[in-house]
């Protein structure tokens, strides 16, 4: 036990903590009197200096090579490094689209949640043990749910705030209700000593005290990640929060859940998949396990969450409804063979959020200036403020899945692995020929946003005037996106190799 | 039937836990702690009505047996004859539960206390509870629901005011109460009462510095937490009438007021227990008293048991003496002062004691 | 041992479900403290002192006398303009309690099929003697990670909690 160094791998999250109460104490103390915009830009500088900071230090962690604390409390090696840098960046972009109008007037307050749900995240990817990711999906959740119900003077923000507090709490209980039951089935706490146990004893992947323990963390997971049927704060949740917060709901966290279930799945629990192929011809083969819970709830997901964004009238409970979506496509890598699986789900987990944050990043910067963020509100917006609207459509574009962006080869390799999970069987094809002909519903509905804002008549009003520190965060996205999709093996190469050093 | 299986089943697993004898034994110093500890309560009444007396210039009550030492046995009697009314408004099951659940938490916190060192080499202590210092605060904690409940079930406004404060009070000053206890933990490495007087063989814990600090915010705290003056807004009768239990009467208001006396004692117990060396005697003792005196055969008593027992017990009454002192003495608190002082200061205070006691353990060591 | 953990399991149950199903809040909530205190029963009955004696405090020393506290200082606690259990939203819970409640069972019953009638408990090593000690040890060496970030969480909690209380003023005039 030695506290020293245990102290130089957790510098990141204790800069950030530190971070947030600089930030708290500052805005008491110091800028009290300040007008609440001055007061917002500065906060926003204090936070994106933390967050600097934490990625410098993480950068150094690289080359110090991995190192495995307690259990799995706290794993470093190059891949949840990497997380951890692309958790700062999410969280960076939505300290800069937050920038130009103040989400309410507690400014200290809204930026040191915000960072306190990014140490979550932090620590989320992080770790391989049940204890530990059960805490940091709190510490994020119980964050998420205060910034969500910032917007004090809206009403939606209090019912998004609660509706998400209610779901959250319920499903945090599943959570770890389930966890204790894997503990006492399996009586580690580590996720590589889990699937140590699974060597050592034939009967223990079907033991239904385990397989009851998955069942209730997938609820837990599930939630988290906004599946059918426990999205249903969702829609609510990206309608009623502040937009820089819902992009920040849909993307960073998200990221942080899928890694953790991600590793819990396929390196905890991976020989309690058990199994739900149909293989060709016609017959149904199934194993208890959490593979029939997985590809149940990708196929209601991608289903149910493309016919609900059809019919959406606001462009948050759409994207909302979209992301839903694309968990249920997500979900379909992980039946992939363990390294393609994880590739393809990391890959796609990256562009997703980054994709989804540009969107929302256009909702933020466009809502209040168009009057609400309905989709008719931004007829024509192509007229006022074109550049915005090219980026619209280089993410929407991209999470459709149109060929040379990064969504086209996201989606190619998620349904890959999908495909590769039993080779000569194609026991999965079902769900993956249900994500392609559901990806082809899915364009309609972005195609229709893109609609309204290219080819409705414009309403009245002139050019508007973007903030720089929303429109070059945007752009930068828009870039990284397309030039993923021109050369995707760079990424890819990229997270194969920090796999390979894991 | 279900029940006679159970009740059967109930005490075999009893005695199996336990065994007979240490069932029985539990059972006799049950009763005669109980028994001590409500004549102790009924005396310490007659002892604030003579030393506020004496503190007013005043006689106090003196007519009934010798200097008044019977008047606690006239004023049972009274409580006990008195008519039992119970008011229409009130709601009625609330209404006589609370007085009750307000006393047993007071008389069970006993339970942990070290009273003596040992009896016929029977400890004296009635359960040696390892967190014995925890079930203290849990059990403590329940005393509040007696009062909340009665000021509640009441339906009347003062008392529902008084449940209120009450309710605010307590919450607030077990947090700093519960705190100023942690260097103690950490100086003597045990939660176990018993182990903590035994520590203090040597060196009563109150001479250290940060555990006088500690034994401060301790004392003041329990002040709030038995609702004494300076802190007792639940009753102040001056703003409300008499509080959480206006509209109580005979010897439902005496079992509310039994609960106050027993909170007292048991804090001061406490006190006693952590800070000022338990049964402990600050003085070598005469090596006559360790023999044992035969002619009490088959017990085997040694007199020096019955000394320990004597001296916890005169170290209880000084401070139930400052309690009663106290409150003759300082004037009440406004209660936006009372939060003030309890989440203002004490609580920083506590804090900072458990972090300089653990720089100075660590320098020490 | 047997005998103690039915009765309080009895208990908790019993009060668990009195405690949802009560339509006056204020018996709800004691229900609740009742409730709390048979878990706190079960855990002593287990020999986990120090849990049981956390559990009353926390729970009922502290969070239940809040709730008390807040529902005494609602208007209307009786619940009389409250419908009753019986609506899509109650039969629904129900139904869904009941079948995890099930599959739990099931779970355990199958459990002990599978490894030739020998059950959880048997297989299970005996639980070590805890004390205050190994505890705090515990949280302060393998499980410090999460310790603190626990006590991050609680200040997130706060934070956020006393955003989200605090009451919206009107802004302050200039110069006032």
């Amino acid at each position: 036990m030695n506290y020293t160094s245990l102290f130089g791998y957790l510098l990141g999250e204790v800069v950030l903590t530190a971070a947030a109460f600089v930030i708290l104490i500052a805005d008491v103390m110091c800028h009290r009197k300040d007008d609440v915009g001055a007061r917002n830009q500065r906060m926003a500088w204090w936070t994106l200096t933390g967050l600097f900071l934490a990625a410098v230090v993480y950068a150094i962690q690289f080359a110090q090579g991995n190192a495995n604390f307690a259990d799995g409390t706290l794993v470093i090696n190059p891949l949840n490094l990497f997380f951890k840098e692309v958790i700062l960046v999410i969280t960076a972009i939505t300290v800069f689209f937050s920038m130009e109008e103040p989400v309410s007037k507690h400014v200290g307050e809204y930026y040191a949640m915000i960072l306190f749900a990014a140490i979550g995240m932090a620590f989320l990817v992080t770790s391989e043990n049940l204890l530990m990711i059960f805490v940091s999906i709190e510490l994020l959740s119980l964050s998420l749910y205060a910034l969500v119900g910032f917007q004090k003077q809206i009403l939606r923000s209090a019912e998004g705030a609660m509706k998400y507090f209610a779901f959250g709490a319920v499903s945090a209980a599943f959570l770890l209700f389930g966890l204790s039951y894997i503990y006492g089935a399996t009586n580690s706490l580590s996720l590589p000593a889990i699937a140590e146990t699974f060597k050592g004893d034939p009967l223990m992947a079907r033991s239904p005290v385990l397989l009851i323990g998955i069942l209730f963390t997938l609820v837990g997971f599930g939630f988290k990640i906004a599946v059918v049927p426990f999205h249903l704060w969702a829609p609510d949740a990206y309608e009623g929060a502040a937009a820089p917060v819902a992009g920040f709901v849909a993307s960073g966290s998200k990221v942080a859940s899928f890694v953790a279930l991600t590793k819990f799945l396929l390196l905890g629990v991976a020989p309690a998949a058990g199994a739900a192929t149909i293989s060709f011809p016609f017959t149904p083969h199934f194993t208890p396990g959490w593979a029939p819970v997985i590809a149940l709830m990708a196929f209601i997901s991608m289903v149910w969450g493309n016919l609900a964004a059809i019919t959406q009238t606001n462009l948050k409970r759409l994207l909302a409804y979209s992301s839903v979506a694309h968990a249920g496509y997500i979900l379909v890598a992980l039946f992939g063979a363990k390294a393609w699986g994880q590739t393809a789900i990391y890959f796609y987990i990256i562009v997703y959020a980054l994709t989804n944050l540009g969107a929302f990043g256009v909702v933020t910067a466009l809502a209040n200036k168009v009057g609400g963020d309905d989709i008719r509100c931004f007829a024509g917006v192509w007229r006022r403020a074109p550049g915005l609207t090219v980026l619209m459509m280089i993410f929407m574009l991209s999470l459709a899945g149109i060929p040379p962006l990064a969504g086209f080869f996201g989606k190619f390799y998620l349904f890959a692995a999908g495909l590769a999970a039993d080779q000569m069987q194609l026991g999965y094809l079902w769900l993956v020929i249900t994500a392609i002909l559901m990806s082809a519903v899915s364009f309609y509905y972005y195609l229709q946003v893109l609609r309204v804002f290219y080819v409705n008549p414009a309403s009245r009003g002139g050019p508007i005037s973007i903030c720089p520190c929303q429109r070059w965060p945007m752009t930068v996205i828009a870039l990284i996106i397309f030039l993923i999709g021109w050369y995707p093996t760079a990424l890819l190469d990229w997270i194969q190799g920090f796999l390979q050093r894991v | 039937m279900m029940t006679e299986p159970m009740i059967a089943g109930l005490w075999t697993d009893t005695v199996s836990f336990f065994g007979v004898h240490a069932v029985a034994v539990v059972l006799l110093k049950i009763a005669v702690v109980l028994f001590a500890l409500l004549g102790l309560v009924s005396y310490t009444v007659l002892a604030e009505r003579r030393i506020s007396a004496f503190i007013q210039d005043r006689l106090g009550p003196n007519r009934v047996g010798w200097f008044g030492l019977l008047q606690p046995v006239a004023d049972s009697f009274k409580f006990l004859l008195k008519e039992n009314v119970m008011p229409a408004h009130v709601n009625r099951i609330y209404y006589v539960l609370a007085p009750c659940i307000a006393l047993a938490p007071a008389l069970l916190t006993f339970i942990v206390i070290p009273f003596g060192n040992t009896l016929a080499g029977e400890p004296m202590v009635i359960a040696n509870l390892n967190v014995g210092v925890l079930w203290m605060f849990s059990i403590a904690s329940l005393g509040v629901y007696g009062i909340v409940l009665g000021g509640w079930a009441s339906n009347s406004k003062y008392p529902f005011l008084g449940g209120i404060r009450s309710s605010a009070q307590m919450i607030s000053y077990e947090i700093s109460m519960g705190l100023s206890l942690i260097p103690v933990f950490m100086h003597v490495g045990s939660l176990n009462l018993t182990e903590i007087v035994n520590a203090q063989s040597h060196r009563w814990l109150f001479l250290h510095p940060n555990l006088f600090l500690a034994f401060l915010i301790f004392m003041i705290s329990s002040f709030a937490e038995t609702n004494r003056l300076p802190f007792d807004l639940p009753e102040s009768e001056q703003e409300l009438v008499g509080g959480y239990h206006t509209e109580y009467g005979s010897m439902k208001f005496a079992l509310f007021f039994l609960a106050e006396y027993a909170n007292m004692i048991t804090a001061s117990a406490l006190m006693v227990t952590l800070f000022f060396g338990g049964w402990q005697v600050p003085f070598a003792l005469p090596e006559s008293l360790s023999h044992p005196v035969t002619w009490l055969a088959p017990f085997v008593f040694q007199p020096v048991g019955f000394v320990y027992i004597l001296s916890f017990f005169l170290k209880m009454l000084l401070f139930l003496g400052v309690f009663i002192w106290i409150r003759w003495t300082l004037p009440r608190f406004r209660y936006d002062q009372l939060m003030n002082l309890g989440w203002k200061v004490f609580l920083p205070m506590a804090l900072a004691n458990v972090f300089v006691m653990g720089i100075w353990m660590a320098l020490s060591v | 041992m047997l005998w103690f953990v039915l009765l309080f399991g009895l208990m908790t149950l019993v009060t668990g479900i009195c405690a949802i199903s009560v339509r006056n809040i204020v018996h709800c909530a004691l229900f609740a403290v009742v409730f709390f205190f048979g878990i706190a029963c079960l855990f002593f009955t287990l020999r986990a002192e120090f849990l049981a004696a956390v559990q009353i405090i926390v729970y009922i020393g502290a969070i239940a006398i809040l709730i008390l506290f807040a529902i005494m200082l609602t208007h209307d606690v009786t619940g009389e303009a409250a419908g009753g259990m019986i609506h899509v939203g109650g039969i629904t819970g129900g139904v869904v309690a009941v079948a995890v409640a099930g599959s739990i069972m099931v779970a355990l019953f199958r459990e002990s099929l599978i490894r030739n009638s020998q059950s959880l408990v048997e297989r299970t090593a005996a639980a070590p003697q805890v004390s205050v000690k190994t505890i705090g040890e515990a949280l302060m060496t393998p499980y410090v990670v999460p310790f603190e970030v626990v006590s991050i969480l609680l200040t997130a909690a706060l934070v956020g909690a006393i955003v989200l209380a605090l009451e919206q003023r009107p802004a302050k005039k200039e110069g006032s």
